[in-house]
């Protein structure tokens, strides 16, 4: 069961109500629009005019749905609604705060030395003793 | 009877010898083989040396297998022969008696002469391996008087031998060879020590000591110094000073290995020195060690140990010269080199001393406390940097010198500029003593890292006024780092509460400013408090802390907190005397703005705000390395300063339109633009704020500023109804403003009539927010044109989706159906093509919904509708046949690729039917279902679309559909009385055997039965069975139609053997003609085929048993099957049971009667002959039948012959009563025979029997022969007969007689003797037993049985009293004792 994809009506530019007179009307405005090649178009409006196929057509292709109302209305709501709200409160205390380097690097200042003996003297336990001198061991 | 003789002689010698071996085996006891070596012994004293040597030999012989208590006695004998063997001369043969006899001997170093110990000895030596015994024997038997010259050679080698085997080789060995020794050779000493060093060496040194303590009273001095040496361990001392006495007082052992031997006096005597010192007994020690270096000058050792004691005493001149005596003595000697180097160190020599220290160090590498002083000593010589390395490898070696080379590693370390490290050093040995070297570290490292690491610097002053809190300059500059580390935090991280809190911590830490500059530190601090009072949260109190005549931003800062208090006229009087400047200070412009806001200025303060935006400020501060502190997770180095705040940010966070003068965080940025698209939006311009929002959209990437930045943009396009525009800006995480965009966009589709790309916006607007209140009802509304609008763009499975959900809720919708059979038969082929495993599914529901769709009048009238143009029925029905042709040639297709015929019930063709046959059947009657919230519908339906809509799900809306239908379609359920309604027939396709009955209705017979048979057994239900019989009758009309006879028959006969009702009369007939025509077809063929015309035949038959053409027809071809089984293949039985059953069917048919008689006979004489019974009774059976035929005479024979074959059976098997029976019947049966058959009967069996015996039995055992000739004697016990059992019997006793079974020969020829009448028979057994009895006679003599040897001859002599053989014979044995 090959589709037409495109369909016929498409590369012609028509309805699906549309008579002989209009598709022939159709081909030349088709040809110059260029967006389908010169078989296509020929193809496309033999189609149409032959009812049978035609009629084989219409029932290769979704028939199109009824028309609905009121759905504008249900959506009425949403539409009322504003689209864009700026929140902005009170600046906090911190946003306004500023700090830099520069300004409190100025402030800094060298400590004086400490003023104590930079050697003082080695602890007595680290001190040399007879601890160095090896014990005579007995010969095996 | 020679021989006779000879085997009594041999008897007799055989008894002697046992007699004598019993003897023998009896003197084998101790005592007696102490006699024995007594005897030898003194046949040796008496220089009867080969007499001792042989009677020792034979005893040592007879002990080789004696118990193990006698293995001395065994030793005895075998030293004993060697030493006979030694005095005859012959050496060399006793050396091995002598090595036999060695392990048997409880003392051979006594017991066996010194020279074969020698020889013993030096081959244990040159053996691999072995006991060393040999070896300890000789030299416990010479080693202390062995002869000069050779034999002190051997010995010296031998001990040398052992020593080397107590020395070397591997721990398990030494352990094994300084035992044996040791034990070996008691009363000396070097085993001893041999044993102790080994036992020291293995760590065993307690057993080592215990050796020695016990060989030591017994020993020489060297085992006492070796004692004493043991017990010199501390707490011992004491004891070791009286063992190194004794040893003093002892003369030396033997020389060994492990002796001293001449050195033994001098190391007494040092070492008791060495004890003595340590029992603080200098004086005394002082003499042993003078003395002991008086004995040995060239000894370093007393001279070193005299310096030690000169240093304890503090005496380091009489030291020196000691220790220089020592190196005079022994310049090697490096302990007294150390000496000397720690001389030169006490003295503060360090150059001196670390040179020494070097000295030694080459001398004993590996003396750890001298590689510590050296590092030490070259520290104190200003050589850090040659110590470090040194002191850094002995700090962290495990020993007890580690913590003093700790020590001088960390000096080292600080004297090269490393404090941290002498931290790390000394930080372990923390004590007292350390504090002030810890604290000044401390303050080092903290002033090294103050600019860097403030908080690590405070930490270290912390410490460091911790540890010397008496020093003030540690506390100062604790202050400065405090307030640094305050000031860093407040920079890097003023957004983190927990910086913030370190940061009060550490201005709390800071204390009291100095007395020094203290109106400038005090500026500095509440600077510090000020900001971090703002970066809390809070505005108030900062007027005590700042002075506006201070520093720019203190003024700033009050100005601030002013407003933010609500004081905005202060903070005008704060702004006044500053110029106002667009490009000055952009805080100063926040300000601004804010002030002109709040006064209602709302030009101004956008000015203001977008002035905020583009200022410069001050310029770029030095960063000295800090980090993003923009308040994002980020660790990135900071590259510049907001313009805004001064936040530090990474090149990621910081954010600089073009024209803008420095840049600004998300903090800043956001805050402004907020502002600007307010204070524009409040003005009724908002297209002021959007050049600000497009540019700094572009610059604040995705982060939450800009995404907010992006979507307020967005929003004001939507507002200015740039939908599509808005959109594509919207950021992707703006779910709920791009829904509300897209229900916008929706709505202005309706208001165009394109309610498709409407429903398509509200279902993206109902995915971003499942719950929009407005637009979920709206796309319930629009769902069939957002399907068609899916399918229009190319969305097949959102299509496929859509409206398979509408027609879940409306079932019958004709449109809807329709449409989703086109969207499935698109994507079937899509899915097809991509070779997937939806494309199935997908086929079907294609083929349900199309075909179901174009049978409903609604979808025509729809399209005419759309059109515009009529229709009539016949267009429509043309149109639907083309496009069904056309689905079915797709359908095709796919069946060849999946290799399905057209006749398969899975085949896509066959479904394709049955859907259009059961549309069909629907659409011409006027059903219609309703479901809630549709209208009713005219109820079209196939097989696919009922298998896709059912079952339901319960409560659903199917449920419902589902419920109306099976009430519609109720009254079709049913066949009629006129037959079977196209909606019945249709409505039977529904089920699992509906493709199978498709076929059926379509007439493929052969189809629908192979479809049928496909079905698994385990599967056929009653319904299977009715429709196969249907099925298979059919076939067998079409088939006798088309005259295919066989086939006929078969399937009838296969519709019989189904489960149900006979097959109809008209069907037997049936049955009955295709079988006769099958079978007169295959006759004509082949005449000779007889076999397959009684198969047509006997299934006709059993199709119509009372056809009488059949039986007649039947019977014909089973005689002459019967006729050529018995002629051609002669199987006698099968053409007999052909035979009976042609005259079964045909009983008066003479040539049947004609072929019986013959195969009767065949049959018959083939069962008579020796054989089972079974035959022989089949053989009776059929003679008597045949008999009864024709009572031919040749008959009756052969009707005797096998009687007497079943009598003969009957008497083998011991039935007597059958045997005569059958006997007597045989006799019967005989033409010939006419007397008295009840005394004859008996005597033939009897004949029998015994004619049996002797042909067919003459190589069977004797027992079983004589077993059947007294059976036989049972029937009839004639003088023949008796005769031939005697025959019997005798022969069987000369085989025993040859083969010497004397008895079993007598016993048979008594008991011929008891069967035999005949006097030739009687004087022939006679004869006989007297030589059957004379040779056993004789075998019993020559066994020494002499009583039943003269018994025996005695009998033989009264069986045959003449002989004169045997008399002589019985004379002899009677002779015998």
């Amino acid at each position: 069961m090959p589709l037409h994809e495109p369909s016929p009506y498409e590369v012609l530019g028509i309805p699906l109500s549309a008579g002989v007179r209009e598709i022939n009307l159709a081909v030349g405005p088709a040809m110059r629009a260029g967006r389908f090649d010169r078989q296509q178009i020929q193809e496309a409006a033999a189609l149409l005019r032959n009812p049978d196929r035609r009629l084989e057509l219409d029932l290769q292709q979704q028939l199109p749905p009824d028309p609905v109302d009121g759905v504008a209305a249900l959506l009425g709501p949403a539409l009322a609604e504003p689209l864009l709200t700026v929140e902005r409160g009170p600046l906090p205390p911190e946003a306004l705060l500023v700090l830099r380097r520069a300004e409190l690097v100025a402030d800094f200042a060298e400590p004086a030395p400490a003023g104590v003996d930079p050697d003082p003297p080695v602890p007595a336990r680290f001190t040399a003793d007879l601890s160095v001198l090896p014990p005579i061991e007995i010969p095996e | 009877m020679a021989q006779v003789v000879l085997v009594l002689l041999v008897v007799a010698l055989v008894g002697a010898g046992g007699v004598a071996l019993l003897r023998r085996a009896r003197a084998l006891d101790p005592g007696a083989v102490a006699k024995a070596l007594t005897s030898a012994a003194v046949q040796a004293a008496a220089g009867r040396q080969e007499r001792a040597r042989r009677q020792y030999a034979r005893l040592a012989g007879r002990l080789a297998a004696a118990p193990a208590p006698m293995r001395p006695q065994r030793g005895l004998a075998l030293l004993g022969q060697a030493e006979a063997t030694a005095a005859l001369g012959d050496g060399p043969a006793a050396l091995p008696l002598y090595r036999e006899a060695f392990p048997l001997l409880a003392d051979p170093a006594r017991q066996l002469p010194r020279w074969s110990l020698a020889q013993l000895a030096e081959e244990r030596m040159r053996a691999p391996e072995g006991d060393l015994a040999p070896a300890l024997a000789f030299v416990r038997a010479a080693g202390r008087g062995a002869q000069p010259g050779a034999e002190a050679e051997a010995v010296g080698r031998t001990l040398g031998w052992l020593q080397q085997l107590c020395r070397e080789g591997s721990v398990e060995q030494r352990e094994s060879a300084t035992a044996a020794v040791q034990g070996g050779l008691p009363g000396w000493d070097w085993p001893v020590l041999a044993r102790a060093a080994l036992l020291r060496d293995s760590g065993r040194r307690a057993e080592a000591e215990a050796v020695l303590a016990t060989a030591a009273p017994a020993g020489g001095a060297e085992l006492w110094f070796r004692l004493g040496a043991s017990l010199s361990t501390p707490g011992r001392e004491a004891q070791a000073v009286a063992a190194f006495d004794e040893a003093l007082r002892r003369g030396p052992g033997e020389p060994s290995p492990w002796s001293r031997g001449p050195a033994l006096p001098a190391e007494c005597l040092l070492f008791r020195g060495l004890a003595r010192q340590f029992l603080q007994d200098p004086v005394a020690a002082e003499v042993d060690l003078r003395a002991a270096a008086a004995q040995a000058p060239a000894d370093p050792r007393p001279r070193y140990a005299l310096g030690r004691l000169a240093l304890l005493r503090d005496a380091d001149d009489q030291a020196r010269e000691h220790f220089t005596a020592a190196l005079a003595a022994e310049p090697s000697y490096a302990p007294a080199r150390l000496g000397l180097a720690l001389l030169h160190e006490r003295a503060g020599r360090a150059a001196e001393a670390a040179a020494d220290y070097r000295a030694g160090l080459a001398l004993a590498p590996d003396w750890r406390p001298a590689l510590v002083r050296l590092g030490a000593a070259l520290l104190a010589a200003g050589q850090p940097a040659q110590a470090e390395p040194l002191l850094r490898a002995e700090a962290s070696a495990n020993s007890p010198w580690a913590r003093i080379a700790a020590f001088h590693h960390g000096l080292a370390l600080a004297q090269t500029g490393d404090p941290a490290g002498a931290l790390e050093c000394w930080e372990p040995l923390r004590d007292e003593d350390l504090l002030d070297r810890l604290a000044l570290l401390r303050d080092r490292l903290a002033r090294r890292v103050l600019a860097t690491d403030p908080a690590g610097a405070r930490a270290l002053w912390q410490r460091a006024v911790a540890d010397a809190p008496a020093v003030p300059g540690y506390r100062l500059a604790l202050r400065e780092a405090a307030l640094r580390e305050a000031a860093h935090l407040l920079l890097g991280a003023r957004d983190v509460p927990a910086a913030r809190a370190r940061a009060a911590e550490a201005l709390a830490l800071a204390g009291p400013p100095p007395s020094t500059d203290r109106a400038g530190q005090a500026a500095r601090e509440g600077r510090l408090r000020a900001a971090l009072a703002l970066a809390g949260g809070s505005a108030e109190g900062l007027g005590a802390l700042l002075d506006p005549s201070g520093a720019p931003r203190d003024r700033y800062h009050l100005a601030a907190a002013a407003l933010l208090t609500g004081r905005a006229v202060q903070t005008v009087t704060l702004l006044a005397p500053l110029e106002p400047d667009p490009q000055g200070d952009p805080g100063l412009a926040r300000l601004r703005a804010l002030l002109a806001e709040r006064a209602g200025n709302l030009p101004l303060a956008l000015e203001w705000h977008e002035h905020f935006l583009a200022a410069g400020g001050a310029g770029p501060d030095a960063l000295d390395g800090a980090r993003c502190s923009t308040g994002a997770d980020c660790a990135e180095p900071a590259v510049d300063a907001c313009g805004g705040c001064g936040r530090e940010g990474c090149a990621g966070h910081l954010y600089r339109p073009a024209g803008a003068l420095s840049p600004r965080c998300d903090h800043c940025a956001g805050h402004a633009l907020d502002a600007v698209l307010d204070c524009g939006r409040r003005l009724g311009l908002p297209e002021r704020a959007e050049p600000a929002l497009t540019a700094w959209a572009d610059v604040l990437g995705d982060g939450p500023a800009g995404r907010t930045v992006r979507r307020h943009l967005a929003l004001l396009r939507a507002e200015a109804g740039e939908l599509d525009a808005a959109l594509d800006l919207l950021p992707a995480g703006a779910a709920r403003e791009r829904s509300a965009v897209l229900v916008r966009r929706a709505a202005a589709a309706l208001a165009a009539q394109q309610a498709g790309p409407a429903a398509v916006d509200l279902r993206r607007a109902v995915e971003l927010r499942p719950d929009h209140p407005q637009a979920v009802p709206a796309l319930g509304t629009l769902a069939e044109h957002e399907a068609r609008q899916h399918a229009a763009e190319g969305r097949d499975e959102d299509a496929w989706e859509g409206y398979r959900t509408l027609l879940l809720r409306d079932p019958g919708h004709p449109r809807v159906l329709h449409s989703l059979g086109l969207v499935s038969y698109r994507r079937a082929l899509a899915a097809e093509a991509a070779g997937s495993a939806e494309a199935e599914a997908l086929w079907q529901w294609a083929v349900g919904c199309l075909v179901c769709a174009l049978h409903l009048p609604e979808l025509w009238a729809e399209a005419a509708r759309v059109t515009g143009r009529p229709l009539e029925a016949e267009r429509i029905a043309a149109a639907r046949g083309a496009l069904t042709d056309r689905l079915r040639g797709d359908l095709r297709e796919l069946d060849r690729a999946r290799g399905r015929s057209a006749d398969q019930v899975d085949a896509w063709t066959v479904r394709l039917g049955m859907e259009a046959r059961s549309a069909e059947a629907f659409a011409q009657e006027e059903l219609r279902v309703a479901v809630p919230g549709a209208p009713e519908r005219r109820l079209v339906l196939g097989p696919a679309l009922g298998g896709l809509l059912r079952p339901a799900p319960a409560g659903s809306v199917l449920a419902t559909w589902e419920g109306q239908f099976e009430q519609a379609v109720l009254p079709f359920r049913r066949p009629g009385p006129f037959g079977a309604h196209p909606l019945t027939e249709a409505l039977s396709l529904f089920d699992g055997l509906g493709p199978h009955r498709y076929l059926l209705l379509q007439g493929r017979h052969a189809a629908a039965v192979a479809a049928l048979d496909a079905i698994p057994e385990a599967e056929r239900d009653e319904a299977w069975h009715v429709l196969s019989r249907e099925a298979l009758i059919s076939e067998a009309r079409e088939h006798h139609r088309h005259q295919d006879w066989r086939e006929a028959l078969d399937r009838l006969a296969r519709a019989r053997a189904l489960p149900g009702a006979p097959l109809a009369a008209e069907l037997s007939l049936l049955a009955a003609d295709a079988g006769l025509r099958a079978a007169r077809a295959l006759l004509k063929e082949s005449d000779d085929d007889q076999q397959g015309a009684v198969e047509l035949l006997e299934q006709a038959l059993e199709l119509a048993p009372d056809h009488a053409e059949v039986r007649s027809n039947l019977g014909a071809a089973y005689a002459q099957l019967a006729r050529k089984t018995n002629n051609e293949s002669t199987d006698y039985s099968a053409a007999l049971v052909l035979l009976r059953k042609a005259l079964t069917l045909a009983p008066e048919d003479p040539t049947a009667r004609h072929f019986l008689e013959a195969a009767l006979g065949n049959r018959a004489n083939q069962l008579t002959r020796p054989g089972p019974d079974r035959d022989l009774l089949e053989a009776v059976e059929l003679w008597q039948e045949l008999i009864e035929l024709d009572a031919d005479p040749e008959h009756r024979l052969a009707l005797a012959y096998s009687q007497r074959l079943l009598a003969r059976s009957a008497a083998l098997a011991d039935n007597r009563a059958e045997a005569v029976a059958r006997m007597a019947a045989s006799l019967r049966a005989d033409p010939e025979w006419n007397g008295d058959t009840a005394r004859e009967a008996p005597r033939r069996v009897s004949v029998l029997l015994a004619n049996h015996t002797v042909d067919e039995l003459q190589d069977r055992p004797f027992a079983e022969r004589a077993r059947l000739l007294r059976q036989a004697q049972t029937y009839d016990d004639s003088a023949d007969l008796r005769r031939l059992m005697v025959s019997v019997w005798r022969s069987e006793a000369a085989d025993d007689y040859v083969a010497k079974r004397y008895q079993d020969a007598t016993s048979l020829l008594e008991q011929a003797l008891d069967l035999a009448h005949h006097p030739e028979d009687l004087a022939k057994i006679r004869n006989e037993l007297g030589v059957v009895c004379g040779a056993h006679a004789v075998q019993n003599a020559n066994q020494r049985q002499y009583r039943q040897a003269r018994a025996l001859i005695a009998k033989a002599v009264g069986h045959s009293p003449d002989d004169r053989e045997l008399r002589a014979l019985k004379r002899r044995i009677d002779a015998l004792r």
